[in-house]
């Protein structure tokens, strides 16, 4: 009996690994993540993975490699001729996956979408507020030939480039395609859309007229599995040779295993607590300085994320653009949170309402409740509200609790983040510093990228110094994929990103 | 007979209508916005207000539920917030899926629920019978994420004998349909069980024994077929369980059923998916109860007479 039963099993596996390699070898390639993406239109993407899969379908103006760097994808190269001008210089040749030119006409008319939004409306496209963002000071957008594209601006732009990095051309034809377009996207990429079954694969296959480099693979499945243990297991029968969103209480286990790899980087992201500056209790910057040194971010950092998160050390992530190296984490001092505390008028300490998202982040829920624990320790009674994200974001920007557990990743330069939590018009934080906002133009405005990293770094002083936030610490992307793939890793974008890989 | 059939579709009718009422108002008692979910955090109001409008939800409720029943009449569930896709369409395509699984779920608890509990009933007491009925209990408490976990542990990755996940081949079916099917498997054993004892103890049973009969034939002809009819009516009534069971087993098992879907445009708010997979769901489970109610017209004749 034991005997045939590991006939039967050295049998099966000997089958499925034949399989498995007989499709490696045929140059397919499946991954897995962990969330479906909200829209593969590169126009309506409104975070990392939609944008970051809509980027192997269609390729923008300009692309950034995994260390940020600008390079030229569609357009081959630019100038800017003055402060309110960026001038592009198309590709000669280079056709869209549906045999259309990539023209400046199609350019414009991606671009036109995103800055016009009455446009957006009638023509029933969903733009991401996200990308709209990157072109908010753009006037107008010309195409005086077929091959030059000219991009006007109010003001001078400094991240125009970065912006235009995360926007996927669409055909001139896609203007007029409405929905449509969204239920089968084209573009310039080097992998073009096959099928999309939410909640189960996204499947890509080679774009064989792509003008750069031939797609490694002739077919590439991305498969959605957000449970945790499935994802891992289907990495580790090699079902998928690469996965994203590994979770920490794995990373042991897989690492275990000779034939995987396990790549982490810090990103562009960081985790915090948003605490409303405007009204009491957090308007007194004691008890926001008495919530910083409560909070023992090397204890989450170590306990929680395995060492793999970093306490931060400025109020944005690591790998965004003229991070301040210079500043450090507010130390962990119970007996001086409790002396301030005392100070703004709370002896017998304080209570207040904090809200978390679970399933949102990495280890949010667990988080969330040391923080609870450790605040206690200060004298903090926390009300905990663990809220899905769909109730959590409602109540974010309603602003409704006294403070909130979050992250922000994703955008390669900091003034979006800074603009859009430190500027009073947009700030769920209720922060209101007309010095800080005109840094923030002044940064915006500036003629090159030299010229702002001064003054990003003073910003990053002044926010750091008057707490804002609940700093808490840099959350790293974890990659886990078989050795035999190469080209492949982890980013500080957190793209999900197969454009290089190839199986050796 | 015809106006007990009539009778029926219109309780059916009633029954579908407060549904779509109560999942109408529920998915917008929930907090959370499907155009902010869709914009992201650094949208701003305004294009979040254009976003509801485009997506039609800022007309008055009454409105949108007239528009929403209409549709349905018409066979029109409208369109996905999130996919841009009529919900028809994605239910068409997920549906299948969680048929096939249902289905291969429910074949697997039958053929080996009712033939266990046949043999701890005929074998009451023995140490199978207490074994069987403690495996039962297991499974009946066991929860089925946990159980399709410790599965993809043993059987892929241990074992290396099935794929962890997905849809496509018949090895990919076995985990989820016996993971599914546990929980219905333990409550046909032990109802099969009960019935049995039950029966057995009939008069007629104890006639059938006087008359020489064999066991085998009185078990399986004269007991099995009296005992079945509760057994049935449970199998229809495990149609709600079975479909709510989907949900866990087709995540833990990332099988694109409508258990995913519907997951999904929860998390999303993507009200009209909601809308149409619970409305589609009621709809199938009220279909299944009308066939059950005519299977237990079939099987037992004093049904028949009223």
């Amino acid at each position: 009996m034991r005997q045939s039963v590991r006939v039967v099993s050295f049998v099966v596996t000997l089958l499925l690994s034949a399989i498995a390699l007989a499709s490696a070898q045929t140059g397919e390639l499946a991954i897995a993540v962990a969330t479906d993406p909200l829209t593969l239109d590169p126009r309506g993407a409104s975070n990392v993975i939609s944008w970051s899969l809509a980027y192997h379908i269609a390729d923008p103006l300009v692309g950034k490699d995994k260390d940020l760097k600008i390079v030229p994808l569609l357009a081959e190269s630019w100038d800017r001729p003055d402060p309110l001008t960026w001038r592009f210089k198309l590709r000669r040749g280079v056709k869209f996956q549906n045999g259309e030119d990539v023209t400046a006409a199609a350019v414009k008319a991606t671009l036109d979408v995103m800055i016009d939004p009455e446009l957006a409306k009638t023509k029933k496209i969903q733009v991401s507020a996200f990308i709209r963002g990157n072109f908010r000071t753009v006037e107008r957008v010309e195409a005086p030939d077929p091959y030059t594209v000219i991009i006007k601006t109010k003001a001078p732009y400094r991240p125009m480039l970065l912006g235009l990095s995360q926007l996927g051309i669409a055909p001139a034809s896609a203007l007029d395609a409405g929905e449509a377009y969204v239920a089968h996207p084209v573009g310039a990429g080097p992998y073009k859309f096959v099928e999309y079954v939410p909640g189960s694969r996204l499947v890509l296959e080679a774009n064989p007229t792509y003008w750069g480099a031939k797609p490694a693979f002739k077919r590439v499945t991305v498969r959605i599995i957000p449970e945790n243990a499935t994802r891992v297991a289907a990495l580790q029968t090699g079902e998928v040779l690469a996965i994203y969103n590994v979770p920490p209480d794995s990373i042991d286990r897989l690492k275990g295993n000779k034939d995987l790899v396990v790549q982490d980087t810090l990103t562009t992201r960081y985790n915090y607590l948003y605490l409303q500056n405007d009204r009491p209790p957090f308007n007194d910057k004691r008890v926001r300085l008495a919530i910083n040194y409560a909070l023992d971010k090397d204890q989450i950092t170590r306990v929680i994320f395995k060492g793999l998160a970093k306490p931060a050390t400025a109020p944005m992530g690591p790998a965004t653009a003229f991070f301040d190296k210079s500043l450090s984490p507010y130390p962990y001092d119970v007996a001086k949170a409790k002396a301030l505390l005392t100070e703004a008028g709370y002896p017998n300490g304080l209570k207040f309402v904090m809200g978390t998202p679970f399933g949102r982040f990495i280890n949010d829920r667990q988080v969330a409740e040391a923080v609870v624990g450790q605040l206690a320790k200060a004298g903090f009674t926390v009300d905990l509200r663990v809220e899905e994200w769909g109730t959590s974001l409602a109540n974010l920007m309603a602003r409704k609790y006294d403070a909130m557990f979050g992250a922000y990743g994703g955008s390669p330069d900091p003034d979006y983040m800074l603009s859009w939590l430190f500027t009073a018009k947009s700030s769920v934080v209720g922060f209101n510093k007309p010095e800080v906002e005109a840094l923030l133009l002044e940064g915006l405005q500036a003629p090159d990228d030299a010229a702002a990293r001064k003054t990003y770094e003073r910003i990053q002083k002044i926010v750091w110094d008057d707490v804002p936030l609940g700093f808490l610490y840099f959350q790293p992307d974890i990659v886990a994929y078989s050795k035999r793939l190469k080209g492949f890793g982890p980013r500080v974008d957190e793209y999900v990103d197969v454009r290089g890989a190839r199986v050796e | 007979m015809r106006s007990v059939y009539l009778r029926q579709i219109v309780q059916a009718a009633i029954v579908l209508l407060n549904v779509s009422l109560v999942v109408f108002v529920l998915v917008r008692i929930v907090p959370g916005d499907p155009a902010r979910l869709m914009l992201g955090m650094e949208a701003s109001e305004d294009a979040v207000q254009a976003a509801r409008a485009q997506f039609g939800f800022d007309r008055p409720l009454y409105v949108q539920y007239a528009q929403f029943v209409g549709g349905a009449l018409r066979g029109d569930l409208g369109q996905s917030v999130r996919f841009r896709r009529p919900v028809g369409d994605l239910l068409r395509e997920s549906f299948p899926a969680t048929l096939e699984l249902a289905l291969a779920a429910t074949v697997i608890a039958l053929l080996l629920a009712v033939p266990a509990g046949i043999y701890a009933a005929v074998h009451r007491d023995g140490v199978l019978d207490r074994l069987l009925m403690a495996g039962a209990l297991i499974g009946q408490a066991m929860p089925i994420f946990w159980l399709g976990i410790m599965l993809i542990t043993l059987f892929s990755v241990k074992l290396g004998w099935l794929p962890t996940s997905g849809r496509g081949s018949l090895a990919q079916l076995i985990m989820p349909s016996v993971t599914l099917s546990t929980y219905v498997m333990a409550l046909l054993a032990r109802l099969t069980r009960s019935n049995m004892l039950d029966v057995l103890r009939e008069q007629y049973v104890r006639t059938a024994r006087a008359k020489g009969l064999r066991e085998t034939v009185i078990v399986h002809k004269h007991a099995l077929m009296s005992a079945a009819l509760p057994i049935v009516t449970v199998l229809g009534l495990q149609v709600g369980a079975l479909l709510s069971g989907a949900v866990v087993t087709e995540t833990v098992f990332n099988w694109p059923g409508i258990g995913t879907l519907a997951l999904r445009a929860i998390q999303q708010r993507d009200y009209p998916v909601v809308q149409g997979v619970v409305l589609v769901s009621a709809a199938l489970f009220v279909l299944i109860n009308g066939m059950v109610d005519l299977a237990y017209r079939y099987l037992d004749p004093r049904v028949r007479l009223t």
